[in-house]
């Protein structure tokens, strides 16, 4: 019992870890996890893409004047960065300049509308317009394109009726492209916000897990397997087997311990989230998040069953638990990566855990899903034993050595 | 001559407790100077107050002549430390770290690679070079220790128990070195609890306990500051009582400890002391066995003073 | 003070932990976001919008068709990629399965009409309404001329009278024309890079706070040591403030040279300048190095790596290092508190690389470069301050 309460002690011992690498970043989690939230994924009707566009109006004339109003009626116009290039390039950087940020912007030359009026009653090709584009390319395709097609309008109008006002012009031309094509939502079951938003925290939370578990972990096994102390205890009279017994019950506390106060943040910091998705979803989530932690329990073992010390460990365990994330697709879906990536994710836990999540918040849970849950649970714990049986082998050289 | 050393009335206060209480110490040039004391008793304190490392209430410290504040490098530039605990860079080796601490010194290369050569060559280090402190053995550990506080020749060194957890061979080894260095014109300031070793280098000691000094003088001025001459040990069969009243009441006898087989006594010093308690014990038909008398002790002289043992 | 510089360097360089953060730590995360944004469109080209249409007779017989055709020809300015499907079954199936962003019908009528899913992927929001806003304004496009052509011939039914005028008319085609603004595209992956290089200058950090530690008095033996020798504090101090600052910036440069060299990030030339920015960087981070190594905390050197792990991560997080929705967090919160982009260290280097990558003029980069310059003097001030306490109370 004694060796159990000295190897939790010297986890303890270490707040700092606990501290920063399972609340902190578990924190960073429920920060990203509610982000989720403001990309709302299911669709009623049809809505244009809220680019954000500038228009710098060199021409102010009447047809400059409704191409602007269109344009902001289609888009969100961001408007008080002026026609300053060095304040405009800013926007467009999206460095987060405190004048605002755009997509793209819109140059109207002086003498615009008088151009385009006189080449479309001539028939000669209509004046193009000016456009930079910002780091957002297709949101700027986009909005060039209903500008194309505005000035199109307007050229037709200006064309048809040669003896039109510019005025008039602009307003046919305004009225002309407010008349939108007919757009028809097919409606499809999807998953919901609250299950992307819990989904996308346990993903994250893997992170706070391994890393804290690892070095959590690792200090107790490499404290312990100290040589001098190892010598010291080997003397005394509690066997080698039960000592190893009870520094493995502590490592094994202290996994659990991180994976609740990782999972209990989530599921507080997401209560009504979990209240939606269903606790019983969550709870299969959380067995799947639990059969990850064992990974790095493992891993924990195996370094310092290398002989890894604290600053080793710690930079392990971070850049493990950074790597592992993101080949699960906590940072990015997977579906985007290169497919040698989407590959090399199958080789670590994090990718089935992931998939099992996914499954047990949103999928039907026929007995095929629950299968593959299972089977993806199975993968998970086999990673954890294949690397603790390296450890088990590393460390039994060692003794023998 | 002035003195190297000169403090008085030093006080420094943690919250209630009084670390250091009127302290005053002075130190001539070449002596090797002994504070002698328990745990706690104000020895490290004293020094890190003399080093300008602690703050403190009261009192004045002259070192070299001048007073001595945080800022006066060039005093510091004369100065040794030899701390207690083995404070080196555990990433650089045995020669990489003398030359470092040598550099906060002196500056000119080609002289410190000479001091480091020879100070290495003092701690018998010779082999161990390139070795981390990390893979060196507790006494080499303190000699390399050693090394760094004097490899730039000062002329003031405070060793503050340089030989705690030290095997024995080191230990005469590190008490030689400084009588050496002594014997090149440096002045010493050696700390310990080790009557022993005190006993051994130093030429004045200073006894200390709770912050106040309790005496000082050589080692003969000490032991002659108390009453006892002598220390009287008898090995002796069955004493009947009245035999050991009438030996603890002869004049002489300060006090008389009585063991199984073994009488101890702490006699003032008189040439008559031992015949007088032989003749009560043996009319009394006391049989003695081995009969021997020691000096006193600097533990003698401290439990004396203040009623306690000095390793309590 | 030469001496000290050599040795804080030769210490950090001996330490395990400097080499995990300063080398495997950069270039882990740079392979980790080379691999991210492998796929993604990062050259500023329009990638043409998939869609399907049922290419039924309507189809066939439409103007629409024309319109959309010409929009899918192969060209600079290409924005549409039409498959073509037998039945709306088989659109609907390419629609489901994500192939196409919707679908295009014609009725009878010549009247075009466009077919979206309800539901998408959220972490690929923006890509996906985009694509379908794309098609809706072409679709649009065939009900805007019939619109224009019913409101003239209500107003002036003779203009109409000229078929081929109208169709002249109709012909005519607005343009856009793409101009510059800046020296280089932006694009939206490197700026990713850009928090990364704040991330790892701020690791760095703790070179300098635990090279601190050693030089004083009342947290290790060391420092003790080295308080009471010849040299003064304020010279130890800047020897170790060079000494971490070397280190670090060894840092940041193998980050950028492992960037530039290996993951391919393009600086337009201005790879010296780069390194000048992360030599700033470096300055920085050694500075609030500096002084959080000197605050009075409990828990000795494992406390200061925390607070400064700990520091640098919330940062990078507010920097929009972790990924999308990290971005999109950090963003809002720029826009509402623009000062947190030059208080926030992270960012303040993010913005700063971006200014460099992006404007001819180097007067932006400058003003950032010199504000990590005064944050660097600002912390070794306030250091300088912590630690030139002459005397301590306790040991």
């Amino acid at each position: 019992m004694s060796t159990f309460k000295t190897a939790l002690r010297m986890a303890l011992a270490h707040p700092f870890y606990l501290l920063i690498y399972t609340v902190f970043i578990s924190l960073m989690g429920v920060f990203i996890a509610a982000s989720v939230s403001w990309n709302s994924s299911q669709l009623t009707e049809y809505e244009p893409y809220d680019a954000n566009v500038i228009v710098v109006d060199r021409d102010d004339s009447d047809l400059s004047h409704a191409l602007t109003k269109h344009l902001g009626s289609r888009f969100e116009l961001v408007t008080g960065v002026g026609d300053d290039t060095y304040d405009l390039a800013d926007a467009l950087s999206k460095s987060n300049s405190a004048k605002g940020s755009a997509d793209c912007v819109f140059f109207i030359p002086e003498g615009f509308e008088n151009d385009l009026v006189a080449a479309a009653r001539a028939g000669e090709a209509l004046p193009k317009l000016d456009v930079t584009y910002g780091a957002g390319t297709m949101a700027a395709a986009l909005s060039s394109a209903e500008a194309s097609r505005w000035i199109s309008l307007a050229g037709a109008a200006a064309a048809l009726e040669p003896a039109a006002s510019n005025g008039s012009v602009a307003k046919a031309a305004e009225h002309a492209a407010a008349k939108r094509a007919e757009v028809q939502i097919e409606q499809v079951k999807v998953g919901s916000t609250a299950a992307a938003m819990l989904k996308s925290y346990f993903n994250f939370g893997a992170y706070a897990i391994i890393s804290s578990v690892i070095v959590s972990v690792g200090l107790v096994f490499s404290g312990m397997n100290e040589p001098e102390r190892v010598r010291r205890m080997d003397a005394g009279p509690i066997s080698e087997r039960r000592r190893s017994l009870a520094v493995f019950a502590a490592a094994t506390v202290i996994t659990v311990c991180i994976w609740f106060v990782s999972s209990m943040m989530g599921v507080v910091g997401f209560a009504g989230a979990v209240a939606e998705v269903g606790v019983g979803r969550v709870c299969l989530a959380l067995a799947a998040t639990f059969a990850l932690a064992c990974t790095p329990l493992a891993v924990g073992f195996a370094l310092s069953s290398l002989g890894a010390r604290e600053e080793l460990l710690n930079g392990v365990g971070n850049l493990l638990g950074m790597l592992m994330t993101f080949l699960g697709g906590a940072w990015m879906p997977l579906s985007l990566m290169d497919p040698a990536v989407q590959t090399a994710a199958h080789f670590v836990p994090t990718y089935w855990v992931n998939d099992a999540i996914g499954k047990a918040l949103a999928a039907d849970l026929t007995s095929t899903v629950l299968g593959d849950i299972a089977c993806d649970l199975g993968v998970t714990v086999l990673f954890a034993a294949a690397i603790a049986a390296v450890g088990l082998a590393l460390a039994h050289n060692k003794s023998h050595a | 001559m002035t003195d190297i050393v000169h403090v008085e009335n030093l006080v420094k206060r943690y919250d209630d407790l009084i670390a250091l209480d009127h302290f005053n110490l002075s130190i001539a040039p070449g002596e090797i100077f002994g504070l002698l004391g328990p745990n706690g008793s104000g020895k490290t304190t004293s020094i890190n107050c003399i080093l300008q490392l602690l703050a403190y209430d009261k009192g004045t410290i002259e070192l070299f002549g001048e007073p001595m504040t945080p800022a006066r490098y060039d005093l510091k530039r004369r100065i040794g430390v030899v701390p207690q605990q083995v404070a080196v860079f555990d990433e650089l080796t045995v020669r990489e770290n003398i030359d470092y601490f040598c550099s906060l010194y002196v500056n000119d290369r080609k002289r410190r690679r000479a001091l480091v050569d020879e100070a290495i060559d003092f701690v018998g280090l010779g082999d161990f070079t390139k070795f981390r402190p990390g893979k060196l053995s507790g006494g080499l550990a303190r000699r390399l220790n050693i090394a760094c506080g004097i490899a730039h020749k000062p002329e003031l060194i405070f060793f503050d128990e340089p030989t705690v957890a030290v095997d024995p061979q080191s230990r005469n080894a590190i008490l030689e070195g400084i009588c050496r260095l002594r014997d090149e014109g440096a002045t010493v300031v050696y700390t310990s609890h080790y009557m022993e070793e005190v006993e051994q280098i130093c030429s004045r000691i200073m006894i200390m306990d709770g912050g106040r000094v309790l005496a000082q003088g050589t080692n003969d001025e000490l032991k002659r500051m108390i009453q006892m001459g002598e220390k009287i040990v008898i090995e002796v069969g069955e004493v009947p009582s009245a035999a050991l009243g009438a030996v603890a009441s002869l004049p002489h006898v300060l006090d008389l400890s009585a063991t199984a087989g073994q009488l101890t006594f702490s006699c003032e010093a008189s040439p008559h002391s031992l015949t007088d308690i032989l003749d009560a014990l043996r009319s009394h038909d006391v049989a003695l066995g081995r009969i021997y008398s020691e000096p006193p002790t600097l533990n003698d002289v401290f439990l004396e003073i203040t009623g306690r043992e000095l390793r309590d | 003070m030469f001496k000290t510089i050599i040795t804080t360097v030769k210490t950090l360089l001996r330490r395990p932990s400097t080499w995990v953060w300063g080398a495997v730590f950069p270039v882990a995360l740079s392979t980790m976001f080379m691999f991210m944004f492998a796929n993604l469109s990062s050259d500023g080209t329009v990638d043409p919008v998939p869609v399907a249409v049922v290419a039924d007779e309507a189809w066939d017989a439409s103007t629409f068709k024309d319109v959309a055709t010409s929009l899918a020809q192969e060209g600079d300015d290409r924005l549409l990629e039409i498959h073509e499907c037998d039945d709306a079954a088989d659109a609907n199936r390419a629609l489901k399965a994500g192939e196409v962003a919707g679908i295009y019908t014609v009725d009878d009528a010549g009247t075009p009409k466009l077919t979206l899913l309800s539901s998408y992927d959220s972490s690929r929001a923006s890509s996906v309404l985009t694509d379908r806003s794309i098609l809706e304004t072409v679709a649009s496009s065939y009900t805007q001329n019939a619109e224009l052509m019913s409101q003239i011939a209500q107003d002036n039914p003779a203009a109409l009278a000229d078929s081929e005028a109208v169709a002249r008319a109709l012909s005519l085609e607005g343009g856009t024309r793409r101009v510059s603004l800046t020296r280089t595209t932006p694009d939206g992956t490197v700026i990713y890079y850009y928090a990364l290089f704040g991330l790892v200058a701020m690791m760095s950090a703790e070179f300098a706070a635990l090279s601190v530690v050693d030089l004083q008095p009342n947290l290790s033996g060391l420092g003790a040591r080295r308080c009471v020798g010849g040299l003064s504090k304020t010279a130890s101090l800047a020897g170790i403030f060079v000494g971490s600052w070397l280190v670090s910036f060894a840092s940041m440069a193998i980050a950028i040279g492992y960037v530039r060299l290996v993951v391919g990030v393009d600086f337009g030339g201005r790879e010296g300048l780069c390194l000048v920015g992360g030599a700033a960087s470096a300055l920085a981070a050694t500075g609030l190095g500096l002084f959080v190594g000197t605050l009075p905390v409990k828990g000795g050197k494992a406390s200061k790596s925390g607070i400064l792990t700990g520091f640098a991560t919330t940062c990078a997080l507010f920097a929009g290092l972790y990924g999308e929705p990290a971005m999109a967090l950090a963003d809002d919160v720029a826009r509402a508190c623009p000062a947190e982009c030059w208080l926030n260290p992270v960012k303040l280097i993010c913005d700063m690389f971006n200014r460099l990558y992006f404007f001819e003029n180097l007067g932006p980069f400058v003003v950032r470069a010199g504000a990590l310059v005064l944050m660097a003097l600002l912390f070794v001030a306030a250091a300088t301050l912590t630690f030139g306490r002459s005397r301590y109370e306790h040991l």
